[in-house]
């Protein structure tokens, strides 16, 4: 999956999660609901971390989610979180701001994308 | 519950005897317990266990009715992962069987032997018994020193960065009020106000910036100094130990393995099987041939839901599947067990996928064990640097079921 090209991106590309686990439908929805929660609680922590200043750990975080936003499809989700990723190793504050406001929309367009699945 | 094993119920004993039959044993055990009080000997496999995981005793006396049976029990204790600790095991066998039991310690299954029958010399066993208590007991005392000094340097390493990251807070801090008083400061008149502002534009923000970025500069390159450090004394402390454990129990654990994927069927230990010397001299080719499809597989990634993703695809083919979410407890874990393969996730918290290959590498049965590396990272000089250490395959992140199975695939051909 490249994620450097943010038009080519799908909010849930449902592909990925067929390749990696066929067609349990059931299965499929399990993780997409485990990496909502995830992607709630990692927010939260990248958030505090942002006002506390804490680039490296802003970092860690965002690679951590970014493993399973790949996994379930979340392509835009994990763009975003590549940018963070750079924009806290570069201490880049403003340019972090930007990233987590885009990433908090992605994650809702994520779910929005999950509930219609339904 | 036998006679013996009622006389001899020491809760926490240094000493164990394992056996099968403990009327048979009788004199031994009577100059085990002049030796020492405490001293249990045990006939019931479930009690063996009990007993050595709680008590951890220093001194292991096998004494089954043949060598093979004391090596099969051995080994199986060692592979359930009950001996992993500084111990030392002996072996007591009958006359007849004085060159395999002088084989096995040979081949540092057991530290020594002693022949009990037709008939044993006392001090002999004293003798012996002394020794291995005195080893053990001395292997025992420096893991406690080493595991307390490398915890107190771990957590002072901690203490250390955490003060790092408070300084820099602070530091931060106080360049931001000195911006904020002088964005307030003004002059008497006009004239004192704009010289104020020049100052400022010309000499004091330039150089409050330059502070800052100093500042950060200086606490991260700091941070990352203790860091290296803290994961260095992680591998040192990860080495030691594997030094300091016997190698007796691993050596068991191969051997087991080794009849495993040579039988059609599983023996358990209270089946006789031929002499272990003999089969372990087995051609290598027929235990590569035999190697069963499915595989014990170790998964290495701290990201649960994808770490859940690859061990079901794993287990869906039929594969036994364990999977950790650290470094350090994959360590951990196969010091005890023995694997087939192991997936490995690079960027992890505490001991990332290079560090933790570099340690898997010094473990005696893990030296060519295959690893697939597991990332999305685009840094090829690191992950050059990752396949140094012996990578079997590498898979880009999110990969495909096909790719990951095609990877074992491959892994179980090399093997």
């Amino acid at each position: 999956m490249d994620i450097s090209n943010l038009d080519r991106l799908q909010v849930l590309n449902e592909q990925v999660m067929h390749e990696l686990l066929g067609d349990d439908e059931s299965e499929i929805n399990n993780f997409r609901q485990q990496f909502l929660q995830q992607a709630k609680s990692s927010l939260q922590k990248i958030a505090s971390f942002y006002r506390e200043q804490q680039f490296k750990q802003i970092k860690d975080e965002a690679h951590y989610l970014k493993t399973s936003a790949k996994a379930i499809g979340a392509e835009r989700c994990a763009y975003y979180l590549q940018q963070l990723e750079d924009a806290s190793l570069a201490l880049d504050k403003a340019q972090c701001k930007n990233h987590i406001q885009s990433l908090s929309n992605e994650i809702k367009g994520v779910f929005r994308a999950c509930s219609t699945q339904k | 519950m036998t006679r013996k094993e009622v006389e001899h119920v020491e809760r926490h004993p240094k000493v164990v005897l394992l056996c099968d039959d403990v009327e048979e044993l009788g004199g031994v055990t009577d100059v085990i317990s002049s030796q020492i009080t405490a001293f249990r000997t045990l006939s019931n496999y479930d009690s063996m266990q009990e007993v050595l995981l709680e008590a951890a005793p220093l001194v292991i006396i096998i004494a089954m009715s043949s060598v093979s049976r004391s090596v099969e029990l051995y080994s199986k204790l060692a592979k359930q992962g009950v001996l992993d600790y500084p111990h030392e095991n002996i072996l007591l066998c009958e006359n007849k069987e004085s060159g395999i039991g002088f084989r096995c310690c040979m081949k540092s299954i057991f530290r020594d032997y002693f022949i009990y029958k037709p008939m044993y010399e006392n001090y002999r066993l004293r003798m012996i018994l002394h020794n291995a208590l005195f080893r053990s007991k001395e292997a025992n005392d420096v893991t406690s020193i080493r595991e307390e000094h490398f915890g107190r340097i771990d957590d002072e390493l901690k203490q250390l960065i955490d003060d790092a990251a408070q300084y820099h807070k602070t530091a931060e801090q106080t360049l931001k009020d000195a911006r904020e008083n002088l964005d307030q400061t003004e002059g008497l008149n006009e004239v004192q106000t704009a010289l104020i502002q020049e100052l400022k534009r010309q000499h004091i923000t330039p150089l409050l910036d330059k502070l800052e970025s100093q500042l950060s500069d200086s606490v991260a390159e700091l941070t990352n100094r203790l860091k290296n450090k803290q994961i260095s004394v992680a591998e040192l402390s990860a080495l030691l130990t594997e030094r300091s454990i016997p190698n007796t129990s691993h050596q068991a654990s191969q051997i087991k393995e080794a009849r495993v994927v040579t039988s059609v069927k599983q023996p358990s230990y209270e089946t006789n099987f031929d002499d272990p010397i003999d089969s372990s001299a087995k051609p290598e080719t027929t235990l590569a041939e035999s190697r069963p499809k499915n595989s014990k597989i170790m998964v290495v990634e701290d990201n649960e839901i994808y770490r859940e993703m690859i061990s079901k695809i794993l287990r869906d083919e039929g594969h036994n599947v364990e999977s950790v979410s650290s470094g350090l407890t994959a360590i951990k874990m196969l010091r005890k067990h023995k694997y087939d393969l192991i997936f490995m996730d690079l960027f992890m918290p505490e001991l990332d996928g290079y560090n933790t290959t570099k340690n898997i590498r010094n473990i005696p049965n893990c030296k060519s064990i295959p690893i697939i590396a597991l990332t999305s990272n685009k840094n090829k000089d690191l992950i050059r640097k990752w396949a140094s250490l012996g990578l079997a395959a590498y898979i880009a992140k999110p990969s495909t079921k096909q790719s990951i199975l095609k990877a074992v695939e491959k892994c179980n051909m090399h093997s």
